[in-house]
């Protein structure tokens, strides 16, 4: 198992990036709908509890730079929590019900 | 609406009867719109943050006519506009590589260049062709030009009306608005087996939200006040038209993520707004407190749906009577710091969500209205945007003939 680093003040969600620190759009899409519900849950909750110290952090980060390694990170697992918030909140569910197929919709961006 | 005589209804010119099932399933009917259309009209392939740079350049299918074009940033800022031909043997002069930064165009083949104004520079060995000359042998050009940051192009070089005269009915609302200061965040591409028409019904009332996002938005669009998801109002032009579309329920409880959104900023996207102070007049011209966004359909694929902070548009591309290219691009405001990066997150990822449940309805509405079980299409006031396209449709190519 690889090993991905957050900025020390946020090491206690270490166990959750190999899942969920990943780049963008699609990669998130695709964890979401590869992960049961109890596991998004469990992974929303986590979130939800260090959300507002995870933003308030990155406020301080301006949009004009490249990220260390170690804010990408954290950067990613905020997006991360964005793309399973409507699973968690809206649809009970990791894939959206009654929608047209996800392997069919393309995310190009 | 329903309280005024029906003479004053907004589109009564239109009549109230069934709209008929034959423009969206017959073959003869697509292929006159391919021809009589898609092939003498202004259309939408690309906004201007794709290629900012002299020399930047970006190749754009069009679905519906089997070319790609390729948009160039010309050295004196312009943008051009060219079918991906090399008029040697027909080889494309752009491959494998979608965008990039050049100089000019080499084609693969054997070698032809073309500057970035698509003028024939250099020809290998050009001793060997006889009775030729190169300057007329330039990729072949397209009309292309910009409004609001989109680029537009018209099939040939010559249109019969500029592109500020086609779009000066809609301009008059739109223009100086929130589209210029947005950039695109997003992007998602589907094949549908669905017409093209059908399928951008779908996207153009308020009607459904109660119904097909009973899950997603209608906990912050519906309201008690507007249980019905009414809109607020209608523009019908000669060819475009606009929609105001309502959101913002009083009642709804904040989720848990929009209370972050609304400390750390990701858009207003189903809260509705107050802040439309900043619009042109013909955004929400009813300044309804409730507004969401105004769909602004620019005839006859291209759909833009525009609010106070974000956008989002949708190109429609047939490719047969019952198959359509559809492509979403997402555009929200330049975020500030990486918090508002990650809160601008939810409204896309959000959106993305809702219009898988749009589209899940469209294949069934296809193959039933392929079926021929249905007499014509009822539809109400909400929808009269609907009646107002497949009506310019037909008198375009009535008109065509």
């Amino acid at each position: 198992m690889k090993t991905v680093g957050l900025p020390s003040e946020f090491s206690d969600l270490s166990d959750l990036t190999n899942d969920w620190a990943l780049d963008g759009m699609a990669a998130l899409n695709k964890a979401r709908l590869q992960h049961s519900m109890k596991e998004i849950d469990f992974f929303y909750q986590r979130m939800l509890e260090r959300m507002d110290a995870i933003m308030a952090y990155l406020q301080n980060l301006p949009t004009n730079i490249t990220l260390s390694p170690t804010d990408r990170n954290l950067y990613n697992l905020a997006c991360a929590y964005m793309e399973v918030a409507p699973a968690v909140e809206l649809f009970r569910d990791p894939d959206v019900p009654d929608g047209f197929p996800a392997e069919r919709f393309m995310i190009l961006k | 609406m329903s309280a005024l005589p029906k003479t004053d209804l907004p589109g009564a010119d239109l009549g109230f009867g069934l709209v008929p099932i034959e423009p969206c399933v017959s073959p003869d009917y697509f292929v006159s719109e391919r021809e009589n259309l898609f092939r003498r009209v202004w259309m939408n392939l690309g906004h201007e943050s794709e290629i900012p740079e002299p020399g930047d350049y970006v190749v754009k299918p069009i679905p519906t006519l089997g070319v790609e074009i390729l948009l160039v940033r010309r050295n004196d800022l312009s943008c051009g506009a060219y079918y991906n031909v090399c008029m040697h043997r027909g080889n494309k002069v752009v491959r494998d590589e979608a965008h990039g930064n050049c100089s000019g165009f080499s084609c693969g083949f054997h070698g032809w260049r073309y500057d970035l104004c698509g003028h024939l520079v250099d020809v290998p060995d050009e001793e060997q062709f006889i009775e030729f000359d190169k300057k007329n042998f330039g990729l072949r050009r397209l009309a292309v030009d910009t409004w609001e940051n989109f680029i537009f192009v018209f099939p040939t070089p010559d249109p019969p009306l500029q592109l500020r005269a086609w779009l000066a009915e809609i301009d008059v609302d739109i223009a100086g608005g929130p589209l210029k200061g947005l950039i695109p965040t997003g992007r998602f591409r589907a094949q549908v087996e669905v017409n093209w028409k059908v399928f951008s019904d779908a996207f153009c009332e308020g009607y459904h939200v109660g119904y097909i996002h009973k899950r997603s938005l209608a906990g912050s669009f519906i309201s008690e006040s507007n249980p019905h998801c009414h809109i607020s109002g209608v523009r019908l032009y000669r060819h475009h038209s606009i929609v105001s579309i309502l959101g913002g329920n009083p009642k709804h409880t904040p989720s848990a993520t929009e209370l972050l959104i609304g400390k750390f900023g990701g858009g207003s996207y189903g809260s509705g707004t107050t802040k439309f102070d900043h619009l042109p007049e013909g955004l929400n011209p009813e300044r309804d407190p409730n507004w969401n966004f105004d769909i602004v359909n620019v005839f006859p694929n291209f759909a833009i749906h525009v609010g106070a902070d974000f956008a989002y548009s949708y190109n429609f591309w047939p490719v047969a009577a019952d198959r359509t290219v559809w492509d979403v691009t997402i555009y929200q405001t330049p975020p500030r710091n990486q918090s508002e990066a990650v809160a601008l997150n939810y409204m896309r990822v959000l959106l993305r969500d809702s219009l898988r449940e749009d589209v899940n309805t469209t294949e069934a509405s296809q193959q039933n209205l392929n079926a021929g079980i249905m007499q014509g299409i009822p539809l109400s006031q909400q929808e009269v945007v609907l009646r107002h396209r497949y009506k310019v449709v037909e008198r375009w190519l009535a008109e065509a003939k």
